[in-house]
């Protein structure tokens, strides 16, 4: 995909690269953009007032997600706006956490869910380094805002086809 | 597949790179709790789902069961599929039945709990913990203060004991506790404040009624914390006594007439050796009343009461007698609470 410059919107640091397909999800609907738009401590375009105060950057592991190949790529741990989706009708969430990456400390709930299963046959396990990104962990599903320069991928340790 | 009909979509509960379990409205008693497919790899779009109640729904986000109990069991054994593409306000269900291919492969494996994804806002928003405001005006004794409350409780609770009955998800133990408060000597009034008491006993930790503001001053108010569905159905009750106090208060007489002069008030009355004529008349009454009584059905208090045809209607007069009494306060001016429209008029006789 060819890269373009998104001089629309994060103009307090500058334009933001990005790929077309991060460029498209830029129609903010059900999002607040502010100037944390254009913080550059984050590797992907975040909310205002987004991640939460008050959380860390602490090392995380072990964590899970699941995923649809044995080597997933950055792409599989993208928060859900920076691939261009839309929350949809009845989403709960907020934006801030519609930026975010969803990791688990156990997958074992989600592999009940037989269609999610189906196209997510496997199961990767990622230690994170300190100071990669900030989380909201010590719950059981986790959002993770990756720092900028940091590759989730590039934390996964394992991979497995779970039932296997 | 047979008839279409449209659903809302209410919340998305759990979403995984796309839609997996989501919540839909289909009427305003009717709602569907729907999973992705998993027929087939190309069906990420397509959902199955089964029909819930309120009721259901609230048992499920209380993890009263797991998700694939709650599908496998739907209501009235409904079961839909659908297409949802992830931006679509509603969607058209088209019914399955029990035993298709897609519903048995796409139900949830066992031990997937509600505590597994978002919290279900229709239920949060549904049974609040609901501050309920009386306000009062006029000249009050402070033990009237205590009657008024005492009133309020008694029905509260009794209407939140005949919903907990009633649930097909509620525990048989529970139920059993709810019938053991029926199992008493019903003799004078002080069975029955006996009776209330363990039933306000039994429901505090499910349904706490708490007062939560008072003012004596007139006009003044009593404010209560209550959970809102029984509290309603108290609202509900008083509203059709407003508008139906006479023809209340016949069958109620009626009803006491008849027992009274059966010998079925004593507290050595027994059902058991009731005439196959004088059950027929009793459940003819008994019912009579309860039809005035909107909320509280006979048949329910039939069956908390083990079967017993006298003790629920003892429990059926006395209820009438609690909301009497909690109404004379509303007809006297000295208590209103917004929504309830009260006329002395309507209920001369």
């Amino acid at each position: 995909m060819n890269a373009f410059v998104l001089s629309t919107i994060g103009t307090d640091l500058g334009p933001v690269d990005c790929q077309s397909a991060i460029c498209s999800a830029i129609s903010p609907r059900n999002l607040t953009w502010g100037h944390r738009l254009a913080d550059q401590d984050f590797g992907e375009q975040l909310p205002d007032q987004c991640p939460p105060d008050g959380i860390g950057d602490e090392a995380l592991g072990p964590v899970f997600r699941l995923v649809p190949t044995s080597d997933p790529d950055e792409t599989c741990f993208s928060s859900k706006l920076a691939l261009a989706e839309t929350p949809p009708p009845g989403y709960k969430g907020t934006a801030c956490e519609w930026a975010s990456c969803s990791l688990n400390r156990s997958v074992d709930a989600l592999l009940k869910i037989r269609g999610l299963v189906m196209r997510n046959p496997f199961v990767a396990r990622l230690e994170i380094p300190a100071a990669k990104g900030k989380h909201d962990a010590g719950k059981a599903h986790i959002n993770f805002w990756k720092y900028k320069g940091f590759d989730l991928s590039s934390a996964v340790v394992e991979t497995w086809e779970h039932g296997k | 597949m047979t008839k279409a009909v449209d659903a809302q979509v209410l919340q998305v509960l759990l979403w995984y790179d796309q839609p997996e379990i989501i919540l839909l409205k289909v009427s305003a008693v009717e709602y569907i709790l729907a999973v992705s497919s998993a027929l087939s790899v190309n069906d990420e779009q397509v959902f199955v789902g089964g029909g819930m109640t309120f009721s259901r729904i609230e048992e499920y986000q209380e993890g009263k069961f797991d998700l694939r109990y709650a599908l496998a069991h739907a209501n009235l054994r409904r079961y839909y599929t659908f297409a949802f593409d992830g931006f679509q306000e509603s969607v058209s269900l088209s019914k399955l039945v029990k035993s298709s291919d897609i519903l048995a492969a796409s139900l949830p494996e066992t031990g997937f709990f509600s505590r597994d994804h978002h919290d279900i806002e229709l239920v949060q928003h549904r049974i609040p913990d609901a501050v309920e405001k009386f306000n009062v005006d006029g000249g009050w004794e402070l033990g009237e203060f205590s009657k008024f409350y005492s009133q309020v409780e008694d029905i509260y609770y009794m209407f939140n004991d005949i919903d907990l009955y009633d649930n097909p998800a509620t525990s048989l133990q529970t139920k059993a506790t709810i019938s053991k408060a029926f199992d008493r000597s019903w003799g004078g009034g002080g069975s029955y404040v006996a009776f209330y008491d363990k039933i306000a006993n039994d429901n505090d930790h499910v349904a706490p009624l708490r007062v939560s503001g008072i003012e004596y001053h007139s006009p003044g108010y009593v404010a209560l914390r209550a959970k809102k569905k029984p509290f309603d159905s108290m609202i509900a009750l008083l509203q059709a006594y407003a508008e139906n106090g006479l023809e209340t208060r016949k069958a109620f007489n009626a009803l006491n007439r008849f027992m009274s002069f059966s010998g079925m008030l004593s507290s050595d009355a027994n059902s058991a050796a009731l005439t196959p004529v004088a059950k027929e008349e009793l459940s003819k009454l008994a019912n009579g009343l309860a039809t005035f009584l909107p909320g509280v059905s006979f048949m329910s208090l039939l069956q908390m009461a083990s079967g017993d045809l006298i003790v629920a209607s003892k429990v059926l007069k006395s209820i009438f007698k609690r909301v009497e009494r909690l109404y004379a306060f509303f007809e006297q001016g000295r208590v209103a609470y917004e929504g309830l429209d009260t006329s002395p008029l309507v209920n001369e006789d």
